[in-house]
């Protein structure tokens, strides 16, 4: 059996431990914020945060959950106010089809733990998830948004 | 459509207090004569309803993939309506079919849409909705008026209305309060649209109404619906071109926990002959996505490879060498005498340009959930077409009528023309009726790329002649591909008094829609040669272009809806891009500056890139400019989205796309072996522009793509004299670099 944590709400599982945590979060917790698209951790539609880093869940095994703490796009918010990022990604108006923002949002709020106050090198360098509708202009522009509200956060 | 005939269609209907303009709630329409709808305030069916608690929401008829058309067309609406549109509400229309009147483009299909235009693909939806939109919003205001003339007892001419309220002198009088008399009330007068003059949402800036559930996560596409006792299918299809099975071993397969089903799925149409619409293979139905997976491996199948077995791309290649050394071309397109004007030409070039199959890799895979029951059918799909899901749905359901299918078009998580296709949904609906359960259909990455419906592999060879002043007299484009098209019109068939435009073609691989089709590779070819003439000639690309364009005004091009091609459109854009990314200023050792302009689906374009490659032949974009003139705007900063989306996902095509073929499959099928840009190949400076005109609306989903690649190859040539013939250009600069 694996214990542990999604969004705040303890969860255990006693299935088939080499299924990938994407299919755990989607068929099991119904949290399908979190998407599949490529199922070999290239793409990042299935970002979510394990002890706060973000991992790609279509590759992480349920063997290896025991214990962590898993946040998903669902829980990102918190005191009923957006994340700094989502709130970017509003006001930038990113998304088109919308289909791998989840993930994209999550990869970032990570990264700018790493990268409070990145350059477009450090973006270039470390955010290489894919949005096949290419919305990257905005997404730029939305990074540093996100970075400049969590600054003020602080 | 007349008018009048339009109007007939925007029936009323009063229910608890709202009103309700609406195409008729009926699932179908029984026929095309048939004028009373009963059933109009049921669910949402609506076009435009006004709650007496204010509230408005309007429908739209289009299936939303990522074009931003959900929030564009009711914006068409709220504009003759009159309402703040930062209040109002969308929501997705159900599908409208009537029966065939045989005068559909899809002649064999018994249904077709009813009145409205509910298909997404071609750039069409705003192009053909927006006439009926902005009646439909005309006549609830008129209709709002109405009523508010008989509350305060003045005539209609004494009143006017903002945003959301109807105003008489110092009174004024909400929607809400007014919906349900508006709704009771008869016209007796016509209502009058709007001066685009007076325009205040139409040109304006608004963000995506679905941005909120989609930054929550909370967005559904039809990956995400999961139906009470539904079982999951993962199939496992023939992975060789149009191979099939020919025999297979499920015992392992079924001891895998949680698989429930295995089921046979047989290629539609089973006649080998015709072309592939639903893979032939087996389907394996299981509990959840993973137990199916699972089950997947674990089955034995041998496979029938042997009708392309012996098909790679070099192979493919040296068919294109054959075919064209037949000389059997079909003529597309000629004028003047080609072959005696390039006979007498001062200057000649001849130059062949190759691009490979592109996949879609659509963002989200193809899925579809159904539930087959004894009366009736509900279905959960992608379809950018919604009279040919439905046609498709109902014709592998022996036994059941459209008016037994309720059907839910899911946003999509894109679409390029591959959701025109609903394979998933087919195969879905066969799981369902084979197993008595809501079944959904996952398609993996691989499984969408092996088995996608491309677009076409091609070479494209070109001629041209140059006078003594430097025009070009003479040219000659045969388009050798795997699949029967042409950019027939393309620019510059009609500014050259000698074309001649050819095709010859072969079947291969599935082919589809992909954004702009034939266009995305013409404009690659045709902007590649007409830079390369330039050259030739001696004279700067843009101003060579400009010179050729001034040389006639409104030529005649019947395709697209538009009688006429407007040099001056094709001149603006050029200049307004060429302006903005500083064209013929000095640049840095190694920078170079590409130009390409492309008239797609009624939309003028032009692109302007500025790259730097250095010495070891790395390639940096360091500036693009892409400018669309699509007439009247509706959402300019959607429209600016399409921009900056359409020119990323050429340079993306044109960077490292390639599907790769070996023994008669495609061997590229995931993301770590078919190359997509990403963030970093994205250039620090981007400008999308969209111009301010009168011209009739076009749509804004394609037109930025065709110019997008030449413009980059064009750079590519300017800063380092490597002429790009053959895409994707991959690692080629490097290879050149090194000799």
């Amino acid at each position: 059996m694996v214990k542990f944590t999604v969004n705040g709400i303890s969860h255990t599982f006693n299935g088939d431990e080499d299924m990938p945590l994407l299919w755990y979060l989607r068929d099991e917790a119904r949290l399908t914020g979190t998407k599949f698209g490529c199922g070999i951790a290239q793409c990042g539609a299935c970002t979510v945060h394990i002890g706060g880093m973000a991992q790609r869940s279509c590759s992480v095994p349920m063997a290896a959950v025991e214990g962590e703490n898993i946040i998903t796009i669902e829980g990102l918010e918190h005191s009923d106010r957006l994340h700094a990022v989502q709130r970017a990604w509003l006001e930038e108006d990113v998304a088109q089809c919308g289909f791998c923002q989840s993930g994209q949002i999550m990869a970032i709020a990570s990264f700018l733990k790493d990268f409070p106050n990145p350059s477009d090198k450090d973006i270039d360098e470390n955010h290489t998830n894919l949005c096949r509708c290419a919305t990257y202009v905005r997404m730029r522009a939305a990074i540093h948004k996100a970075a400049a509200y969590l600054q003020e956060e602080i | 459509m007349e008018r009048m005939n339009r109007r007939r269609f925007l029936e009323i209907s009063a229910a608890a207090g709202a009103l309700i303009l609406s195409t008729p709630n009926l699932g179908i329409a029984q026929d095309n004569t048939n004028d009373s709808f009963a059933n109009l305030d049921t669910n949402l069916g609506l076009f435009l309803k006004i709650n007496s608690d204010e509230s408005i929401v309007i429908g739209y008829s289009v299936p939303e993939m990522g074009s931003g058309i959900s929030t564009a067309l009711p914006m068409i609406v709220a504009e003759e309506l009159d309402v703040d549109f930062e209040k109002i509400k969308v929501d997705k229309l159900p599908p409208l079919l009537q029966k065939s009147d045989g005068r559909t483009p899809y002649k064999d299909a018994e249904y077709k849409q009813y009145s409205i235009f509910q298909e997404t693909g071609g750039s069409n939806a705003i192009r053909l909705c927006y006439d009926m939109l902005r009646d439909a919003g005309a006549e609830a205001r008129a209709l709002i008026l109405k009523a508010a003339s008989d509350e305060f007892g003045v005539p209609v001419s004494e009143l006017s209305t903002n945003r959301g309220y109807v105003i008489y002198d110092d009174q004024r009088l909400s929607y809400g309060s007014l919906a349900e008399k508006a709704a009771s009330t008869k016209l007796d007068f016509e209502p009058r649209l709007k001066d685009p003059k007076d325009f205040k949402i139409i040109g304006t800036e608004q963000r995506q109404k679905a941005t909120p559930e989609i930054v929550t996560g909370k967005q559904l596409y039809a990956m995400d619906i999961y139906m009470p006792g539904m079982l999951t299918a993962v199939i496992a299809r023939c992975p060789y071109i149009d191979g099939i099975v020919k025999s297979y071993d499920d015992k392992e397969a079924l001891k895998v926990p949680g698989v429930r089903h295995i089921i046979r799925i047989n290629r539609i149409p089973e006649d080998r002959n015709a072309k592939k619409y639903v893979a032939d293979g087996v389907a394996v139905i299981a509990d959840n996505f993973w137990a199916a997976q699972k089950g997947r491996e674990a089955l034995k199948i041998e496979w029938d490879d042997s009708k392309f077995a012996h098909v790679d791309n070099a192979w493919i290649d040296r068919k294109f060498d054959e075919m064209l050394a037949t000389g059997k071309t079909n003529i597309k397109i000629e004028h003047g005498d080609f072959d005696k004007a390039y006979e007498g030409a001062d200057k000649k070039l001849e130059v062949t340009y190759d691009q490979p199959y592109w996949a879609h890799i659509i963002m989200e895979n193809p899925c579809s959930v159904v539930s087959v029951e004894k009366n009736k059918v509900k279905a959960y799909a992608m379809s950018q077409v919604a009279s040919k899901a439905m046609n498709e749905l109902v014709k592998v359901l022996p036994g059941y009528n459209m008016e037994q299918i309720d059907i839910t078009l899911m946003r999509m998580g894109t679409g390029f023309g591959r959701k025109d296709k609903v394979d998933s949904l087919l195969e879905a609906a066969l799981c369902s009726k084979a197993v008595g359960k809501p079944v959904k259909v996952i398609w993996t990455r691989e499984d969408d790329v092996e088995q996608d419906f491309f677009n076409p592999k091609g070479r494209h060879v070109l001629r041209g002649g140059l006078d003594k002043q430097g025009k070009i007299v003479a040219a000659n484009y045969i388009h050798c591909t795997t699949n029967n098209d042409f950019a027939t019109h393309a620019f510059p068939a009609h500014y050259i008094p000698n074309y001649r435009g050819e095709n010859i073609y072969t079947t291969i691989l599935p082919i589809g829609f992909w954004r702009a089709p034939t266009e995305n590779v013409a404009g690659f070819a045709l902007q590649s040669f007409v830079d390369e003439m330039a050259h030739l000639a001696g004279k700067d690309p843009l101003q060579f272009r400009i010179d050729m364009f001034n040389m006639s005004e409104g030529t005649p091009y019947p395709e697209q809806s538009m009688d006429h091609m407007v040099g001056k459109r094709f001149i603006t854009v050029l200049e307004m891009a060429a302006k903005k990314a500083g064209w013929g200023k000095k640049l840095p050792k190694g920078h170079g500056m590409g130009v390409a302009s492309f008239l797609t689906f009624g939309g003028y374009a032009a692109t302007v890139v500025e790259v730097k490659v250095d010495n070891d032949g790395t390639l940096t974009i360091i500036n693009t400019v892409a400018t669309v003139d699509p007439g009247i705007v509706i959402n300019r900063l959607g429209a600016r989205a399409q921009i900056e989306g359409g020119t990323l996902d050429g340079f993306s095509a044109a960077l490292g796309q390639e599907v790769n073929i070996e023994g008669g499959r495609v061997i590229n099928t995931n993301l770590d072996s078919y190359e997509m840009a990403r963030i970093a190949s994205t250039p620090h400076n981007f400008t999308a522009e969209v111009t301010n005109n009168a011209y009739a609306p076009k749509g804004m989903g394609e037109m930025s793509l065709p110019p997008a690649i030449p413009a980059l190859c064009n750079a590519i040539y300017d800063a380092c004299g490597i002429r790009i013939r053959k895409l994707p250009i991959a690692d080629q600069l490097s290879k050149a670099m090194r000799v």
